[in-house]
């Protein structure tokens, strides 16, 4: 990249809608070399929900749903797309992710996921568990009741995940625990370390303390990076795809009541 | 005057594990340990532990519990042994008429238990298996879902990694070398207290510590019956576990009745992968409500120059599990059969049947029902 094409902000057009469109407004001001324009006649690259109409670069943000993401609507353009993992760009998880690539927590063992949510998230956690043991789990047995869904994934070489997902209106600001246990060390990244306290006339009550918007700032400096240096995405669709072929399995195995 | 209580004698009958579990009795104000018991045919390591925890409380060391059993006097037979010798020792004991408390796990043999629970029934005796339900922690969301807080509980989850090593990492065997001798790996890590699994028999962390998890989640669900039961197992931290084949890691599905569902993770995680015992977790979710709670609760932080690597940074406190299960078996004892244990041996069996329908489930990767 030359210093003229350094200094150059990407132009970004922002195709989303409120609060999404207010999230990626507030974190693109703390990315450096960008600009956001009106219109993707004079983009050159483009932050979307829709995958479909769009022929620039494309941050494009996926259905996290496996009902949702069967009504279709995926990118043509597969090669020129970013789906939009934030999770995989969330600091904690980052840490994390690092010190196993690293190879300082040793083989992964087990990845276990409390997650609490107010909308259903799971392909994300699947990607999660693919991203992190890299590869498809071998064996996949998932449960649900009373809207809860646990999703159990057996990896090679005897890696496991184990998620809870628990998601509805009830669950409010939610709840995430992420547990990595490796052959050498572990990382523990759970809200539950992450409380301070208030007291008042009711008594005492928690306070998370929270990381923010800092992972998607994360991820939208990931991405433009790569569209102004032209080099490959952190993530691809074949992630994408990964993620919704374990999300068919689990859908799968919670209608035959059978591993699949 | 208030009326003298009576005191208990307990025979102490093996002990070859952890002495937590005889001490506690013998820490409680309503008992006295009178002796130590156990076969004459044992090898010289159980002899020797034996005579040496007899010396320890001044006692004699009888090398025949029929002959404890006829001459102490004894109400109760506290067994400590290895745990493939655990519902043997505990159904002379029955047979005796005494009553029992036996430490973790009750066997790994569904048929033993069930042999167990049936002596135990007929001699009309009770029997307590050691637990950890009595803990803090414990108590508190066990008093917070009884009051109804979080309503009907629809799920609960149990992790449960701890973080004693258990010999030498899996990878460290040279080539040539002989595979770990499993009850040789036991008697070294007698010192440092990572010898659960004592015994010639190779048991996995699920058989030794599953027992933990479970009778917490047993307790807390009011001892709804697991009904299936999916599972994965592997040897990922440990040598001793890789060459006996036996797992030190294993994650969990469980289907309750009433629809209830659960998980459990669980793993000998290894020393540098937790600052203090482990991570121990509870999640429960509730129709009215939801719970994360940290069985390691209340502790104090302890940071100093010069601190032995291996010293917890954080200690447990308020700790009175041992006191607080052997006062419940004075309940027992002295309430009648409508007084109940937090752990006894139907309530282990179900458990060893729940570990066990586990590791089948790890080894064929197929969902097991329970009957």
């Amino acid at each position: 990249m030359t210093k003229e094409q350094e200094n150059t902000p990407l132009r970004l057009f922002l195709d989303l809608e409120g609060e999404e469109a207010r999230r990626y407004t507030e974190a693109l001001k703390r990315v450096r070399g960008v600009v956001v324009v009106e219109s993707d006649s004079s983009a050159e690259a483009v932050i979307s929900t829709r995958g479909d109409g769009h022929s620039l670069p494309l941050l494009w943000l996926p259905p996290v749903e496996e009902d949702e993401a069967e009504k279709g609507g995926e990118p043509a353009h597969e090669d020129r797309v970013m789906p939009a993992a934030e999770w995989r760009f969330q600091q904690s998880i980052r840490v994390m992710a690092d010190r196993l690539r690293q190879g300082k927590l040793g083989e992964p063992g087990v990845l276990r996921i409390h997650r609490w949510t107010e909308k259903a998230r799971l392909l994300a956690d699947l990607d999660l568990a693919s991203w992190l043991f890299g590869g498809v789990p071998e064996t996949l047995y998932a449960v649900s009741r009373f809207g809860y869904v646990q999703c159990h994934l057996g990896f090679c070489e005897g890696g496991m995940a184990l998620i809870d997902h628990a998601a509805g209106g009830h669950f409010g600001d939610g709840y995430e625990s992420v547990t990595l246990i490796g052959g050498k060390g572990a990382g523990y990244a759970d809200d539950h370390r992450n409380v301070n306290l208030r007291f008042d006339e009711t008594g005492c009550q928690g306070m998370r303390v929270t990381e923010g918007d800092t992972g998607l700032v994360d991820m939208l400096r990931a991405f433009a990076g790569a569209v102004k240096e032209e080099r490959g995405f952190a993530v691809t669709m074949e992630d994408w795809h990964r993620a919704r072929e374990i999300g068919r399995r689990v859908k799968k195995s919670l209608d035959e009541g059978a591993a699949a | 005057m208030t009326e003298a209580k009576k005191r208990y004698r307990a025979i102490a009958l093996s002990v070859v594990k952890h002495d937590y579990l005889p001490n506690a009795v013998a820490a409680h104000p309503r008992f006295d340990v009178v002796a130590v018991a156990d076969d004459a045919a044992c090898p010289d390591w159980v002899h020797q532990r034996n005579q040496l925890y007899a010396d320890q409380l001044g006692i004699p060391y009888h090398k025949d519990p029929q002959v404890a059993f006829d001459t102490c006097g004894a109400d109760v037979a506290v067994v400590s042994s290895e745990a493939e010798r655990h519902c043997d020792l505990a159904m002379r004991a029955a047979h005796a008429g005494l009553h029992i408390i036996v430490d973790k796990p009750l066997s790994t043999t569904l048929a033993e238990c069930d042999r167990l629970v049936e002596a135990v029934e007929k001699h009309r005796v009770r029997c307590l298996v050691w637990n950890r339900n009595y803990l803090p922690a414990l108590l508190q969301v066990r008093d917070v879902v009884a009051r109804g807080d979080i309503g009907a509980l629809q799920a609960i989850h149990c992790d449960f990694y701890f973080s004693k090593d258990a010999g030498p990492p899996k990878g460290s065997r040279r080539e040539g070398d002989p595979p770990i001798n499993w009850l040789e790996r036991q008697l070294e890590a007698h010192a440092d207290g990572s010898d659960g699994g004592v015994g010639v028999l190779p048991m996995g962390e699920l058989q030794i510590e599953g027992i933990y998890p479970l009778a917490y989640m047993r307790m807390l669900t009011g001892g709804l019956a697991v009904e299936r039961v999916f599972a994965r197992t592997a040897t990922h931290f440990h040598q001793a576990n890789v060459d006996n084949e036996v797992d030190d890691l294993a994650t969990v599905t469980l289907e309750m009745a009433g629809g209830v569902v659960g998980t459990l993770c669980l793993g000998r995680i290894g020393a540098a992968a937790h600052p203090d015992i482990g991570e121990i977790k509870l999640h429960l979710l509730g129709s009215e409500g939801r719970l994360v709670i940290s069985e390691a609760r209340p502790e104090v932080a302890l940071h100093y120059r010069e601190q032995p690597p291996l010293e917890f940074r954080h200690q447990r406190l308020a700790e009175e599990n041992n006191f607080l299960l052997v006062e419940e078996f004075v309940r027992a004892l002295e309430g009648g059969e409508d007084e109940g244990l937090v752990l006894d041996a139907r309530g282990a069996r179900d458990i060893c049947a729940i570990v066990n329908a586990a590791i089948e489930s790890g080894r064929n990767g197929e969902v097991v029902a329970l009957g």
